[in-house]
This record gives structure tokens, C-alpha cells and sequence, in this order.
């Protein structure tokens, strides 16, 4: 997707700012100084148009095709997060881990544990206003919605300490609310969830 | 100048909103989308109406000053406050547009 | 080549003057007048919490104020700069010139043109009122983001009375752009068919069209918010919350072009006269601005990608179609400097800073049309850039363009050039220095609307240069007071046409009499009356 938008946007810019550019210095007073009667080309512009159209029907193919990608997306969720945002802070608990919680204290944000390289589905609610939850490392946020249970499906990458923010204005600790992604391998992964439930090694 | 071209203008712009509206039905039936966006179509539509017939008013004197139009701001504005303050503001703002309208007839009647 | 207005033929005007004039005056020069200077202060006040802010995020840690410092200063700068300044002074630029460019004596409904002023400062004052009161300063943002600015998260009287400023200074903009809109409708001088509107004048009517269709649902925002605050059940729920959002949005993304359009239209004039030449593509300015203002009603959703509870692919796919009217108008500019015989003074380099900036904000919004991309960027950095590119870079210097272009009609003194050349100068270092940072640093994973970031986050040396480019223009704006008040003492007289204009407002004397035009009027046989007199050329249209 970027790979398509930001080459397509640096084009658009060279191009205009290389013919304003050389309007400038070509056509300056001095160097040009009867200005030629305006003599409107509608041909030209109505190909400018329809390339323009062009452009746009390309851009919005593939902004439509990575969005039925995602909701046609049918890869098995290998493990599901219930995500509660309030004001300030998150409470993280895993459906196929009874008990364990991961939550804001005083001293620290808390910290997501979650195997990477799989698919994983939050299941994101709210207590009282209108949060979000971004992980920048994974490009995506959803707004924890009023009323509403938000869910979504992330692959997240390796790391130890992915960082995560509220990304929706939510008031006097908005900040603040912040939290860190450890995404762990399998192995990894399982021996944490041992320990975590108090189960033997 | 009539407002007839004018009012054609207004009209067709009301029409391509009302072209993206129904447009808007392809992709989904959620009602405040269609809400909000249909009642601005109509409004639009609406304006084009008095634009049709519009035309430019006889010869007459324009304002030079309206201390009418003052009071009733004042008067608007603590009507829209007594939202927040209370009654108290209510009635001075009831009040105020009451002698601006009254001023306004003067200006514009009495000369 | 200027040409000379004809000798008056009636006795002189002597206008309102002193506290009468300025409280009562109807006149729609004088009404828009006292609209510029009071946005001037709101930009005054704007400003300076911008520089507070930028202040205090130099650095990681609170240096400056408070968290909740920080939230109303960030609310305010938002409210002030959207409702108070940048809105206003877009429609007064209309105000003054749209009843002077179709050559019409006065306004249509000048006490309804009063009355939009009058709402709009009282209103303001009332928003910059709400500082007082415990919970006030909106400082729920200048959207009122709900449910967080409900009476659970923000009980008082202060939200409430920002929501009453708010709403005032609203109904003022709706009949602001109705009083135009009657003027083009009803008020066009003869022969002065559509197509030989001025460019300014259609760029007002579309700006126009898209007020009073979309300011309304502000004011169904808005009061639905004040009694959901008092106890009526206005927004339950997910839908209610969504409700509020589409009623808000829907004013939200047209006020945006509103604050755009005057200043498209303003600069395209400029590029025209400034290249000694008609605008190119004139039939494809207007209908591109019209497709443009049509285009923006349809495209509220596009604030709401996040939320899951919109149509994402109906408002991706009209978002990117604004890509197109929007180029064409790039190809009108492009088209009018190729041929000309550019003079570079500093209405022409802020309107040419004007396109060349614009650019970036308005394909950054492309870029944020398509929801997988938005996902990643929305309430980032990454989207205050994009809109302050928009905006600042974009509007602001639009604005300026209009300022200087405009000012020696207005007062009938020439502003300094080698001031204006200096502030255009510095207003460009500084405003890619301030703005183009907060691209990277957003999409690094600096949220919006935050009082603090961690030095952990990486994110100070961006922070730092961005406060570095807001003091620079800041200097840029010391730089326009300097010139204002260094004009006015030098008082080089303008004259009726100093720039070779092309429209009617030039046909008069600078500052034009209390009707606007003393005598006959030229012949009006296109979009360019001034143009036909000199013996140049009709554009072959």
C-alpha cells in the first residue's frame, strides 16, 4: 500500500513543483516579457482529468482490495486478547488463560504478552469513554467504541518491548496511558503462559 | 439580475449531492449516515427555490447603521446562554431581541 | 496601466465613524472589516497558545503548564483557530469583495450581514469566556469528542458556555455565506452572466453552498451535546455516539474547505494578474470548484475510519475522488503562469507558496483516504502535519497573498515589499521546519493531543526542531506587524489599481466609496471587464 501511495504522491509533487519551477524562471518578467493571450485547451484538460480519474480508480483498486483482504481473511486465530481501555489506563486478559490479568499500576504501564508470527484477535472494549488502541510497530489502531466491542486480527513481529498508546484524546492522563507489547515466539510463548497460570514447568 | 441562472446553479449542485447520497446506498443502510446527509440535500434543494425568483429589489435606501441589529445579538446570545446560566438569562435574552426587533421596525419603517 | 475610476458625481460619503460606526455600521466593507481585525486577535490568541504548546513539547517532561493545562490550550488553539479566526476571515474576504467584484452597491441583507458579525464576536468572546470556569476552555478538543465532553467527564458550566460561544459564532458564518450567496444570486451587475463571475467570486459561491448546507449539523451537534449535558438522553449508546459524530463530521469536513476555497480562488486571481494574463481554464475552475464543494459532503466518514462504525469503502472512495477537481485547479495555475510575464512581488510569492504547499497537505489526504493507511496514522502526528499543511501552509498563506494583494484597495496604502518578501521568506523556513517533522514523527508513533512523550520514545529531536521552526514563524509574523505599522506610517498611496487588476473591484478608488462605485460601471463582456478595456485579448474560452 505504500509502496503504491507515497511513490504515486512523490511523482504528483516533482511534477508540480518542476512546471510551477520552470514557469517561474522561464516566464519571469525580463526573461519573457509579453504575456500571451489565454487560449483555453479543453482537450488538454479533460485528458488531465480522465488521467487523473486514471489514477485515482488505481488508487482506490487497491485500497479496496487490501480491505477485502483483511475482512475475507480467514486464517485461524491462534489467540484471542480482551482488551479494556478506561480512564487511564488498560486491563489485558486472555480468554484461554483463566486468571492471569495484565494491567496499569501506579509504577508502570502494563505489558501484552502475545506470541508473534500468528494470528491474533483483540477483542476491544472500553469502561467509559472513547479510547484506541495502537501498536505503531504493527500499523494499526482501533478505537475502543462507547457501547460497542471492536475486534480486530494482528500478526505482531518479534520484540520485547513493542511500545503501545491510547490514540484517542480521552483527557487528563491521555498521555499517560500507554503499554508495552512483548511478543514472544512459541516456545517462549508457552513457557510463559505456564508460569503465568502458576502451572509446573 | 435575475436569480434564475443562479438558481439553476444552486439546483445542480443540490443534484450531485443527491447523485452521492444515493450513492451512499450501494455501501451501506446505516440511518445517520443517510440522516444527515439527505436533509442537507433537501435543504439545498430548498434554497434553490426563492434563488429562482429572485431578483434585484427595486430602488430603495440601503441601512446606514442598525443599533437594532446589535440588541437583537445581545438578546440571541443570552437566550443561548440561559442554555448554561439559567433563566434569569433566558428573559434578558427574550428581552433583548424583543426591543431589537422593535428598533429594527423603526429603521426600517419609520422614516 | 491602471485605470482611473470615474469622477464622483455624487456629494461625499462621510461615514459612521467612531463607537456609533463601529458598533452599527452596515456597511458590508466596514462589517468586514471589524470581522478581520477581530480574527486577527483570535490568530493573536491562537498563536500564542501554539507557541506555549510547541514550548512545552520541546522536550520530554511538563515544563511549561500542566496536563490539564495542556488539554484546554490544545482545545483552545483548535476552537480559535477553526471557529474564531481562519473561518471568519475566509468569508470576510467575501464579505468585502464578492458585493465589489459583481459590481453591486452593498451586500444583499446588510443587518443580516451585521448580525453575523455580531454573533461571531460574541460568540468568540463568549468561547474565550469559557477559560474561567472549572472544566472549561472545551476541553474536550475543538471537536467536543463525545462522550468524553458529556456532564460525567466534564460537569460545569464551563463546557456548556463553549458549546453556546461555539454554536453563536456558527449561526454567524451561516448568514455571512447566505448574505453572499443572495448577492451573487440576485446583485450581479448587468452583464454580468455566471461565466463572467470573477474566479474569487466562484470560489465564494461554492464556499457559500457548502456553509449553509453543512454549518447547520454543528448547530444539531451542538445542541444536541447541550442537552445530553442537562439530562436528555441525546446520544445513547454506540449509535448515539456515532450520531453525534456524523452530526458534527458532516460540518467538520466542509468547514475545512470552506477555509480553503476563498483563498483558491484569491490566489488564482493573484497567479493572473501577477502573470499579466487571463486565468487558464476558466470553465474548468468553475465547475472543478463546484465538483470540489459537492465532493466534500459526501466525504465525513473519512474522520471515522477507526471507529468500525461507518461505511470505510463509501467514504475511501469518495475521499479519493477529490484528487480530481482538486488537480484541475492545479492545472489552471499552472496553465496561467505558462505564457505570462511574472512579476514576483510578495502577493505573487505567497500565492505561488500558496500551491507549492498546499500540495503536500492536500496528498497526505489522499494518502489518509485509504483506511488500511489511516489505521496506522489517524490521530497521530501524521494527521496534525497533514492538516497543518493544509491549513497553515496552504490557507495562512493564502491568506497572506489575499492580505497583500488586497490591502492597498482596502486602506489605499501600499504594504512594504522587502517586509512582505521577508516574512513570506521566513514563514516558509519556519513552517516546513515546524510541520514537516511531525510527518516522521508521527508515523513513528507520537499520538495527538498529548501534553508529554518519554525520552524513551525517541521522538525529542524532531520535537525540538518543530519548536525551533514555530519561533521562526513567529518571527515571520513580527515581520507583518512590523509592515503593517511601517506602511502605515510611510502611507505611499495606492491608487485605484496599483497592480493592473483585472476585476471590478480595481475599477474604483482605493478605499471604494460607501456604494462602491461612484459613476457607470465598465462594460462587462467577460471575466476579465478590466482586461477588455486595456485591449487585451479575450481568452478564447
Amino acid at each position: 500500500m505504500q509502496a503504491v501511495y507515497l511513490p504515486v504522491a512523490l511523482a504528483v509533487v516533482v511534477v508540480v513543483w518542476v512546471l510551477i519551477g520552470f514557469a517561474v524562471v522561464r516566464y519571469r518578467a525580463g526573461r519573457h516579457d509579453t504575456p500571451r493571450p489565454t487560449r483555453d485547451r479543453n482537450a488538454l484538460e479533460i485528458a488531465i482529468a480522465t488521467l487523473l480519474a486514471a489514477i485515482v480508480a488505481g488508487l482506490v483498486a487497491v485500497t479496496f482490495s487490501a480491505n477485502a483482504r483483511e475482512t475475507e481473511n480467514d486464517d485461524p486465530v491462534r489467540f484471542r486478547v480482551e482488551a479494556l481501555a478506561y480512564k487511564w489506563g488498560w486491563q489485558f486478559t486472555y480468554p484461554s488463560l483463566p486468571g492471569v490479568v495484565d494491567r496499569t499500576t501506579e509504577s508502570r504501564p502494563p505489558i501484552l504478552h502475545v506470541p508473534a508470527g500468528t494470528t491474533v484477535e483483540v477483542v476491544l472494549r472500553t469502561q467509559d469513554v472513547t479510547h484506541a488502541f495502537w501498536v505503531p510497530a504493527v500499523r494499526f489502531k482501533s478505537d475502543a467504541w462507547t457501547g460497542a466491542v471492536n475486534r480486530f486480527r494482528v500478526v505482531f513481529p518479534p520484540g520485547d518491548h513493542l511500545s503501545g498508546h491510547c490514540a484517542q484524546y480521552c483527557g487528563l492522563r491521555h498521555s499517560d496511558m500507554t503499554f508495552t507489547v512483548h511478543a514472544m515466539g512459541a516456545a517462549e510463548f508457552r513457557a510463559w503462559a505456564r508460569r503465568a497460570t502458576g502451572r509446573p514447568a | 439580475m435575475r436569480g434564475r441562472s443562479a438558481a439553476l446553479v444552486v439546483a445542480a449542485w443540490g443534484l450531485a449531492n443527491l447523485a452521492l447520497a444515493t450513492l451512499m446506498f450501494a455501501f451501506t443502510t446505516d440511518l445517520m449516515s443517510h440522516v444527515v446527509y439527505w436533509l442537507a440535500v433537501v435543504f439545498v434543494l430548498a434554497i434553490a427555490v426563492p434563488a429562482w425568483f429572485a431578483r434585484d429589489p427595486p430602488r430603495r435606501r440601503l441601512p446606514e447603521a442598525s443599533a437594532g441589529t446589535l440588541a437583537v445579538a445581545v438578546g440571541l446570545a443570552f437566550l443561548a446562554l440561559g442554555a448554561a446560566l439559567g433563566i434569569w438569562a433566558v428573559l434578558m435574552g427574550v428581552a433583548g431581541v424583543l426591543v431589537g426587533l422593535a428598533v429594527l421596525g423603526m429603521e426600517r419603517w419609520i422614516r | 496601466m491602471s485605470v482611473v475610476a470615474p469622477a464622483p458625481t455624487r456629494p461625499p460619503y462621510a461615514p459612521l465613524r467612531g463607537v456609533a460606526g463601529t458598533l452599527f455600521a452596515t456597511d458590508h466593507k466596514a462589517v468586514a472589516g471589524r470581522t478581520f481585525v477581530l480574527a486577527f486577535v483570535f490568530f493573536l490568541g491562537g498563536g500564542v497558545l501554539a507557541l506555549l504548546m510547541r514550548t512545552e513539547l520541546m522536550a520530554p517532561g511538563m515544563q511549561v503548564t500542566s496536563r490539564t493545562g495542556y488539554d484546554e490550550m490544545f482545545s483552545m488553539h483548535g476552537a480559535t483557530m477553526i471557529y474564531l479566526f481562519v473561518t471568519p476571515v475566509a468569508l470576510a474576504l467575501g464579505t468585502y469583495f464578492v458585493p465589489l467584484q459583481v459590481g453591486a452597491a452593498e451586500i444583499a441583507g446588510p443587518r443580516v450581514n451585521l448580525l453575523g458579525f455580531w454573533l461571531y464576536a460574541l460568540g468568540g468572546l463568549i468561547v474565550w469566556l469559557s477559560w474561567f470556569p472549572r472544566n472549561g476552555a472545551g476541553q474536550a478538543a475543538w471537536t467536543a469528542e463525545y462522550p468524553f465532553s458529556d456532564s460525567t467527564s466534564l460537569p460545569g458550566t464551563g463546557m456548556d458556555i463553549w458549546i453556546v460561544g461555539v454554536s453563536l459564532a456558527t449561526v454567524g458564518a451561516i448568514l455571512w455565506a447566505g448574505c453572499q450567496l443572495a448577492t451573487i444570486v440576485a446583485r450581479r451587475a448587468p452583464g454580468m452572466t455566471l461565466l463572467r463571475m470573477p474566479v474569487f467570486t466562484w470560489a465564494m459561491l461554492a464556499t457559500c453552498l457548502m456553509t449553509v448546507a453543512s454549518f447547520p449539523s454543528l448547530l444539531g451537534a451542538m445542541g444536541g451535546l447541550l442537552l445530553d449535558r442537562h439530562g436528555v438522553e441525546v446520544f445513547p449508546g454506540a449509535g448515539g455516539a456515532a450520531a453525534y459524530q456524523h452530526l458534527f463530521w458532516f460540518y467538520g469536513h466542509p468547514v475545512v474547505y470552506t477555509m480553503f476555497f476563498p483563498f483558491v480562488g484569491v490566489a488564482l486571481e493573484i497567479l493572473a494578474t501577477f502573470s499579466r494574463r487571463r486565468v487558464f481554464g476558466y470553465k474548468g475552475v468553475a465547475l472543478s470548484l463546484l465538483a470540489f464543494a459537492a465532493l466534500s459532503s459526501a466525504v465525513w466518514g473519512h474522520h471515522m475510519f477507526t471507529t468500525g462504525q461507518v461505511s470505510n469503502l463509501y467514504f475511501s472512495l469518495t475521499s479519493h475522488m477529490l484528487a480530481v477537481p482538486a488537480g484541475m485547479e492545479y492545472v489552471a495555475a499552472i496553465g496561467t503562469l505558462i505564457g505570462g510575464a511574472l512579476l514576483l512581488r510578495t502577493p505573487m510569492l505567497f500565492a505561488l507558496g500558496f500551491f507549492a504547499q498546499f500540495l503536500i497537505g492536500g496528498l497526505t489526504g489522499i494518502y489518509v483516504a485509504s483506511p488500511p493507511l489511516d489505521y496506522h496514522v489517524h490521530d497521530s502526528y501524521f494527521v496534525v502535519a497533514h492538516f497543518h499543511y493544509t491549513l497553515f501552509a496552504g490557507s495562512v498563506f493564502g491568506l497572506f497573498a489575499a492580505i497583500y494583494h488586497w490591502w492597498p484597495k482596502v486602506t489605499g496604502i501600499m504594504l512594504g515589499e522587502r517586509l512582505g518578501k521577508l516574512q513570506f521568506w521566513l514563514l516558509v523556513l519556519g513552517t516546513n521546519l515546524t510541520f514537516f517533522p511531525m510527518f516522521l514523527v508521527g508515523y513513528d508513533g507520537m499520538p495527538r493531543r498529548v501534553a508529554d512523550y518519554r525520552a524513551s520514545d525517541g521522538w525529542t529531536g524532531l520535537n525540538l526542531l518543530e519548536t525551533l521552526g514555530s519561533y521562526v514563524v513567529a518571527l515571520g509574523m513580527l515581520a507583518f506587524a512590523a509592515n503593517v505599522v511601517a506602511s502605515w506610517l510611510a502611507a505611499r498611496p495606492a491608487g485605484p489599481d496599483p497592480w493592473g487588476g483585472q476585476t471590478l473591484e480595481w475599477a474604483t478608488s482605493s478605499p471604494p466609496p460607501r456604494h462602491n462605485f461612484d459613476g457607470p460601471l465598465p462594460p462587462i463582456r467577460s471575466a476579465e471587464p478590466l482586461m477588455d478595456l486595456r485591449g487585451v485579448p479575450e481568452a478564447s474560452r
